[in-house]
């Protein structure tokens, strides 16, 4: 154990000058470097580590913000560029709800005060805030409401995240404070699909009447507005004078600084140009902690590191050679030695997700070659066999994860042959099934907190499905679970049925759950507030600048 | 001359033509589907074929490569994939501050290589010198992006100078947000420039004609400035002239790391997403642009000196 540890330690050294190269990005649903533990001092976001922001919020100040990722659009039915499209979309725009602000796993009022659910959970019936305003001190009506919504529910339009609309029947105008949603059949994640970025409220006449151009000057109801967007560059947003929620958000200005490279972002910070950095990776923790000017914080979001098997290559598509792979691997080493003590050994195949079962409920993943090695036998690879691993390059720690993960497979009898291959050619091989084994992304990541999304893209063996998520798997067994579970609205069945699902996901390993990883930010001490929503996004309404003493 | 200019300009045309073709070629055979980065991992592959279809990227390569000439040839650069707006459009947002920074990258390694090169030049293999080639060497041999972060780290960080990156616009935003990355620029480029005219002031310095100035009492400052530069500088803005491809593959890292808005950052994310047009386009301009610069100091080369038209 020594000997690998020694030996992990210098491929880390080793291959820690390639983060230099390290270029951000990510696809929807597929995120960059990110990390954070209690064990490791990266404090969980919602403990106090300043005492500069135990007082009272003030206003004003500007923030800038040394993003990872780039805003391509503002259009938040056809995203261009994942995250960094979000980010920016998410503080110009609100919805009938959202996510609660400070990180918690529930969704809140937004544009609607209150809602209430038909008892065959087909119709939701939500009552909007009065007085609510658009940026540029329009009303928001019901109309603007039920149209946005239905831009939402229709897939030529909401193209890209079509699969969030989900059951979506119609929105239509009730009254002029109540918009009634109807649904082809009940969807028990409905309320946490419309609180998400694409289910914005807009304001109807504008955006037909100025077309695309809209996009270039939005108006939304959310904490911010534009103020300029340099392509490339940097976006700027200025406070929204309407926002409903006084005295709400505390500063005056906001600027995302587009910097992809991770070491410009981290530049950024320690010369004070920006206040917050994203996406901070592994490799910069160190650096980070030893900085008493900044202060790293870790946002919990449903985010893991899977291991894709394909089971069109025959040893695959055996359960016990799944499930040799995934007791081979030593994930308390990966945790320590390669992301600096940050993650969870998950008990979920999937990242931690609402109604998850406890370790007792569901044990979480073991380290137990002996195992493994019967289960080889079991299968009847008692001397292994050969297997390809990709994985995408640009990621220092993808390169020290899969030699570790070869060693290990090794270990059983599993030859591993590392390709490592650019982000667009993973993606393609992923989707096109052509692999033997791969982490398809970098970090993958659910578009809600709830399991309801990635259970339906592994289990749906149905030809609008993915193909088991693009790797072959099918259990019609558990689809039926699944299937039961997303149509179910009663949140105490559901809590029920999901811990059962869970477990038999982890009896099957159509996906190898590696770790479940956090997001990471770091930001000047000063800076106060600066929570992420279970989904990793901020609208920056409650952020607030600590006035220097 | 005329003759001479008309069969460069041939040339010309047909190296653009054979740069689009190749170009072509390299990103369609690129492994990765524009399509399904653009789409993200959600969407069924049925749904990424029927995009395919619609886009024409489902049709043999022959006939996208007939289409892609055809527009070409009318002006038409194409779609971008990946940012759904016309590639033109683009361009046009991303192409001044590339051409800042580049000019301004070109100002410093002649402002730096220029002395460098002469003070070698006076005295060969002296202290300066070596000194010279030593630092030239040692600047040449560090890859653009760890230069870029070093000079950063540098002059933004610690000395608190400039901004360590960003890009504002106006001459002093430009001047403050642009001097760094331009002097990462210039000084990958001054091994050239010193090197270059170190070479060519040295042979004009032993020549026959700058022996008889100095018989005749002119002084050696004279002779250096005013007689050996003129012959000399030639050479080195022939070499200049061709290391524009050199300049904007060095834009395509440093704009990065300096958060410069600029084409080669674009160029960058268009590989990575697979966009074809705009990749197919930048190229081409990048080469069109390497291209005429080349014929311009052939025109100019054979303009100053008649024995090179007279020898083709």
């Amino acid at each position: 154990m020594r000997l690998r540890r020694v030996a992990v330690s210098v491929v880390a050294a080793l291959l820690g000058v390639t983060s230099l190269a390290t270029i951000g990005g990510s696809a929807y649903g597929v995120r960059s470097a990110k990390g954070g533990s209690a064990s490791t001092g990266v404090p969980r976001a919602n403990s106090t580590s300043n005492s500069a922001c135990n007082g009272t919020p003030v206003s004003g100040g500007s923030l800038v913000y040394a993003r990872g990722t780039a805003t391509e659009t503002l259009n938040p039915w056809s995203i261009l560029n994942g995250d960094g499209d979000i980010f920016a979309i998410d503080l110009i725009y609100q919805g009938l709800v959202g996510f609660d602000s400070a990180g918690l796993n529930k969704v809140i009022p937004g544009v609607a005060k209150s809602w209430t659910i038909s008892p065959n959970g087909l119709t939701y019936t939500f009552n909007l805030r009065p007085g609510v305003k658009f940026s540029n001190g329009q009303p928001v009506t019901a109309q603007d409401v039920a149209w946005s919504l239905n831009q939402f529910g229709n897939p030529k339009v909401n193209s890209v995240m079509a699969v969030l609309a989900v059951g979506y029947h119609h929105a239509s105008v009730v009254n002029s404070s109540t918009v009634a949603i109807t649904l082809t059949h009940p969807v028990a994640a409905f309320l946490n699909n419309i609180a998400t970025f694409d289910a914005a409220v807009l304001p109807e006449n504008l955006v037909k009447k100025e077309g695309a151009s809209f996009w270039k000057h939005p108006v939304g109801s959310g904490p911010f507005v534009l103020q300029s967007f340099v392509s490339g560059s940097h976006v700027t947003f200025v406070r929204n004078p309407y926002y409903w929620d006084k005295p709400l958000p505390y500063l005056n200005k906001v600027t995302f600084d587009f910097a992809l490279d991770s070491n410009s972002r981290l530049l950024e910070l320690e010369s004070g140009q920006a206040q917050i950095a994203d996406l901070i990776t592994p490799s910069q923790i160190p650096t980070l902690q030893a900085n008493n000017k900044l202060v790293l914080a870790q946002h919990n979001i449903p985010a893991w590191i899977g291991l894709y098997p394909n089971e069109k290559y025959k040893p695959l598509a055996n359960l016990d050679v799944r499930l040799a792979i995934a007791n081979a691997i030593d994930r308390n080493l990966i945790k320590k030695e390669i992301f600096h003590g940050i993650g969870t050994i998950p008990n979920n195949v999937f990242g931690q997700l609402k109604y998850d079962g406890s370790n007792s409920q569901v044990p979480p993943y073991k380290y137990d070659v002996a195992k493994a090695k019967n289960l080889m036998v079991k299968a009847g690879y008692p001397h292994g066999f050969n297997v390809t691993l990709q994985y995408p390059t640009g990621f220092d720690y993808f390169g020290q994860l899969t030699l570790l993960i070869k060693q290990e497979l090794g270990a059983i009898g599993i030859k591993v042959t590392l390709v490592p291959l650019a982000t667009a050619t993973m993606t393609a091989n992923w989707s096109l099934m052509k692999y033997q084994l791969t982490f398809f992304g970098s970090i993958i990541s659910s578009d809600i907190p709830l399991p309801d999304e990635y259970a339906a893209f592994e289990a749906d063996p149905t030809s609008s499905g993915l193909n088991g998520f693009f790797t072959g798997w099918k259990n019609l067994k558990i689809w039926a679970m699944v299937q039961k579970f997303t149509s179910t609205t009663s949140e105490a069945s559901r809590a029920l049925q999901w811990p059962k699902i869970q477990a038999a996901f982890m009896q099957q390993q159509p996906a190898i759950n590696v770790l479940d990883y956090p997001i990471v930010t770091a930001h000047a001490k000063d800076i106060c507030g600066a929570n992420l929503n279970i989904l990793g996004v901020d609208q920056l309404q409650n952020t607030w600048i600590a006035p220097s003493k | 001359m005329l003759r001479y200019v008309s069969r460069r300009l041939l040339f010309c045309v047909f190296v653009v033509w054979a740069l689009a073709t190749v170009t072509f070629i390299l990103v369609h055979l690129i492994p990765g589907d524009p399509v399904r980065l653009a789409l993200g991992p959600r969407v069924s592959q049925h749904i990424v074929n029927t995009e395919r279809g619609r886009l024409g990227l489902d049709n043999p390569l022959l006939t996208q490569y007939v289409s892609y000439l055809n527009m070409l040839l009318h002006g038409n650069l194409g779609t971008s994939l990946a940012l759904g707006s016309s590639v033109t459009y683009i361009l046009g947002q991303r192409v001044m501050p590339s051409l800042l920074l580049i000019s301004y990258g070109l100002l410093i390694a002649v402002l730096i290589g220029v002395p460098l090169a002469i003070v070698s030049a006076v005295r060969p293999n002296g202290r300066a010198d070596h000194g010279t080639r030593l630092f030239t060497t040692f600047v040449f041999g560090m890859p653009t992006f760890w230069l870029g972060l070093m000079i950063a780290l540098l002059f933004g960080l610690k000395l608190n100078w400039f901004p360590v990156s960003g890009y504002v616009s106006g001459v002093t935003g430009l001047f403050r947000t642009l001097t760094l990355p331009a002097l990462t620029l210039g000084l990958s480029l001054v091994v050239l420039v010193t090197r270059s005219l170190r070479f060519n002031l040295i042979q004009v310095l032993n020549s026959e004609y700058i022996e008889a100035a100095r018989s005749r009492g002119i002084a050696e400052r004279r002779i250096v400035f005013i007689h050996a530069m003129r012959n000399a500088v030639m050479p080195t803005f022939t070499i200049l002239s061709a290391v524009i491809g050199f300049l904007i593959g060095g834009t395509v890292i440093l704009e990065q790391v300096f958060q410069i808005p600029g084409v080669g950052s674009l160029l960058l994310q268009a590989v990575l997403n697979r966009d074809y047009s705009l990749v197919e386009a930048i190229t081409l301009i990048a080469g069109t642009l390497v291209v005429a610069a080349s014929l311009l100091a052939d025109i100019l080369q054979a303009v100053l000196d008649p024995r090179v038209r007279l020898s083709r």
